[in-house]
This record gives structure tokens, C-alpha cells and sequence, in this order.
């Protein structure tokens, strides 16, 4: 799988190519492409699928600046990334911080974004963390955030499956896992929301404590453009990992809801 | 009556010795974990590898971690809140205080004591 330089950073990404519409994921706080390990599969019957490790995660390199702290920071790599491949319009989905990288790309370059898909993300956070927090994180931010990952799955998820969620934290640098908290915890697009007309999805597990259904729902009735919500049963935090066949459900009834909209993408 | 009790948390300490997390979270790291309910406490002595039940006396030789508030606070715990002492911190619904790095050293075997806590309400 291939590499590419995007302002002096290496980039990990994995392209199935085809000639479908191309789809980018990107991957939520402390996690890589293979948070996409159930899904592109299917994904890649109806798109050309494009997945990246962000700036200091999985296999990319960490800018000579250090770990990126901000999530419009994250989406100007996104957006060069693919201009850089000669893509010039794509859908972008992305998991929980990614979902605030999708709203800043639909609101930087509307003109490039045919539809967001937020996965367990929203326009803004809960607004749980503070500088007392991040202080006593940085002291251990892996074990922290592997409890994170642990906790936020839905208890409905099969114990074998959260120790693969639980796992995925470990393979990201402990100041790389610290920041991306710093990135979203800073995260508030609520004002800026409503000039949003590219297309908006989000798909939530109702059994996500960290970023209730609630923040993911009212993202989509703040957008100026169509929406749809669809909250997925049984699903925690990261439902196209603890149940992709429900995931892969409630994103093919968000893609239908959203029909003419979204006329030029095929079905899966 | 307070929302924690000995009886309850001599079962939640036979939980956490059979744990793996705690059990490798513990292997090198002492800390006393001291909760408090209400006006009462009760400490688990996080030493030489083991977790126990200790009665709660003062001064600690060892770092101590509080985690405080009124049986109230602590009652969600006990019906198995999702996310447990975690999510209690993150949602500051207990206060957490005391040594910050023996706090998130022993993150894990904090989370288990919260999951061990729930674990042995259901028992009752």
C-alpha cells in the first residue's frame, strides 16, 4: 500500500481503486485505517475507497512540529491529500474527531464535498473536558484512553471484539493519543454549522456515552442542507466495529433517505 | 445507610484479586486507593503486586488516590452505570483527588475497583 507527501509529511493510505465515487474515511482519536478493518469491503462495492492514517498515526509520520492539536489543522491534510491523488470531488466519512474533520472540510470546501458521514461525531462535544483533565491525562494517556475505548463500547459488544477496539489505542504514540483529546475536546462548529448545504449523515450507536446520539442528532438539524440521523441499535462508540453488518445497514438507509441528493452515487 | 459498606466492598476486593487487568496493572506499583462516602472511608492497599482490603487509617505510607462523594453520587455505580469509575471522572460525578500520578498509573486497576463495586451489588 502506498505513501504520499502532503506539506512535508509522509502519509500512509490504502486506495481500492475502481471508478466508483471516491469515498475517504478517516479514523477517529488515537486509531489508524485499520479502525476500517470490517467495513471497506463493502464499502468498496459502490466506492472508490480511500482510507489515511492522519499526521503521527499508524503508519504516517508525525509532522516535524509535533502532534497536530486541531481538527481544521487535520482536515487541510485531508483535503491535500486528495487533491494531491487529483480527486476532485469525494464524500468524506469519518468516526467521532473525524466527524469534526468532515464539517470542516464541508465548510472550508463545500464545492468538493458531496456529502459528510459522521460516525459517532458531531458539530461540537460535550464539553466533559477541562484543563485539570488533560493535565492529569497526559501523565498516562495510553492506559487512560485504552479504558476510554473500553468503556464507551456498548455493553451489548462481544468481550473478543472490545479487546480489538481496546488494542487499536496502543499502537498510537502516547503525545500523538494526548493531542487528538486536545483537538476535539477544542471542537465547537455550532455557529458556523447552519452554512453548511453539502449533505450531512450521521450515524451514531445509541450506546454512546462519550458523544451521545443526542450531539450527532442535532448536528444534523443545525445543517442548512439535507440530513439524515440514524442511530444504530445494540452499537457503543465505534458501531462499524463492534457491529458492521448494523452499520452497513444504517449507512445504505442514510444514503437512500438522502436520494437525489445523492443521485450519483451507486448503490452498495 | 451509606451506598458503600465493608460487606459489600470485601466482595468487590474477592473480584479484583481474581481480575487479570488488576493483576497486571498492580504488578509494580504501590498506591493506596481510599474511597469516600458520605463521612465514611475504606482504603484498598495496592501492594507488592496484591490488592486488599485494609481499614482505613492515617498517615499513608504509600500515595493515596481519594475518590469522593455522597452515597447519591455513588448509587449509579452500584446499578452498573455504563463506563463505571471512568465515566464518573470524565462526567466529574465523583471527585477525583490525591497523588495524580499513582492515579493514572493504576488507572486501570481504579476502573476495575469501580466494575468490582457493581459486580458485587449485583450479588447482593
Amino acid at each position: 500500500m502506498p505513501y504520499t507527501n502532503v506539506d512535508g509529511v509522509r502519509l500512509y493510505y490504502e486506495d481500492l481503486f475502481s471508478e466508483a465515487p471516491p469515498l475517504l474515511l478517516i479514523h477517529g482519536a488515537a486509531q489508524d485505517t485499520l479502525s476500517w478493518r470490517f467495513n471497506t469491503e463493502y464499502l468498496s462495492r459502490a466506492f472508490r475507497v480511500l482510507a489515511i492514517d492522519l499526521p503521527g498515526h499508524g503508519k504516517s509520520q508525525l509532522p516535524s512540529g509535533g502532534a497536530v492539536d486541531d481538527l481544521a489543522t487535520y482536515a487541510e491534510y485531508a483535503e491535500r491529500f486528495m487533491s494531491g491523488l487529483g480527486i476532485s470531488r469525494y464524500l468524506v466519512m469519518g468516526h467521532s474527531m473525524a466527524g469534526g474533520i468532515a464539517m470542516y472540510l464541508a465548510l472550508r470546501h463545500p464545492e468538493r464535498i458531496v456529502a459528510a458521514i459522521l460516525v459517532d461525531g458531531a458539530c461540537y462535544t460535550s464539553g466533559t473536558y477541562g484543563e485539570e483533565t488533560f493535565e492529569l491525562v497526559s501523565i498516562n494517556p495510553t492506559d487512560w484512553f485504552e479504558v476510554n475505548f473500553r468503556t464507551i463500547c456498548s455493553p451489548q459488544t462481544a468481550q473478543e471484539r472490545v479487546e480489538e477496539i481496546a488494542f487499536d489505542v496502543r499502537r498510537c504514540a502516547p503525545e500523538v493519543a494526548m493531542n487528538d483529546i486536545r483537538a476535539y475536546a477544542a471542537l465547537d462548529l455550532r455557529e458556523r454549522t447552519p452554512d453548511i448545504r453539502t449533505p450531512v449523515v450521521a450515524l451514531h450507536g445509541e450506546h454512546d456515552w462519550s458523544i451521545p446520539p443526542e450531539l450527532g442528532k442535532k448536528t444534523t438539524e443545525l445543517v442548512a442542507g439535507p440530513s439524515r440521523f440514524v442511530p444504530i441499535k445494540g452499537a457503543g462508540h465505534f458501531p462499524h466495529t463492534e457491529a458492521p453488518e448494523s452499520f452497513h445497514r444504517a449507512f445504505q438507509e442514510a444514503l437512500d433517505g438522502l436520494g437525489a441528493e445523492l443521485e450519483s452515487v451507486r448503490q452498495p | 445507610m451509606t451506598a458503600l459498606n465493608t460487606e459489600l466492598l470485601k466482595r468487590a476486593e474477592a473480584i479484583l484479586r481474581r481480575d487479570p487487568i488488576v493483576a497486571e496493572n498492580v504488578r509494580w506499583h504501590d498506591a493506596s486507593i481510599t474511597l469516600v462516602c458520605d463521612a465514611k472511608r475504606w482504603t484498598f492497599e495496592v501492594r507488592e503486586g496484591r490488592i486488599t482490603l485494609e481499614p482505613d487509617e492515617h498517615p499513608r505510607e504509600q500515595p493515596e488516590i481519594l475518590i469522593r462523594g455522597r452515597s447519591e453520587d455513588w448509587r449509579p455505580l452500584l446499578k452498573g452505570m455504563q463506563g463505571g469509575l471512568h465515566r464518573a471522572f470524565r462526567h466529574k460525578l465523583l471527585a477525583f483527588e490525591g497523588d495524580a500520578v499513582a492515579m493514572l498509573t493504576l488507572w486501570k486497576t481504579v476502573w476495575r475497583v469501580g466494575e468490582s463495586i457493581s459486580l458485587a451489588s449485583k450479588e447482593e
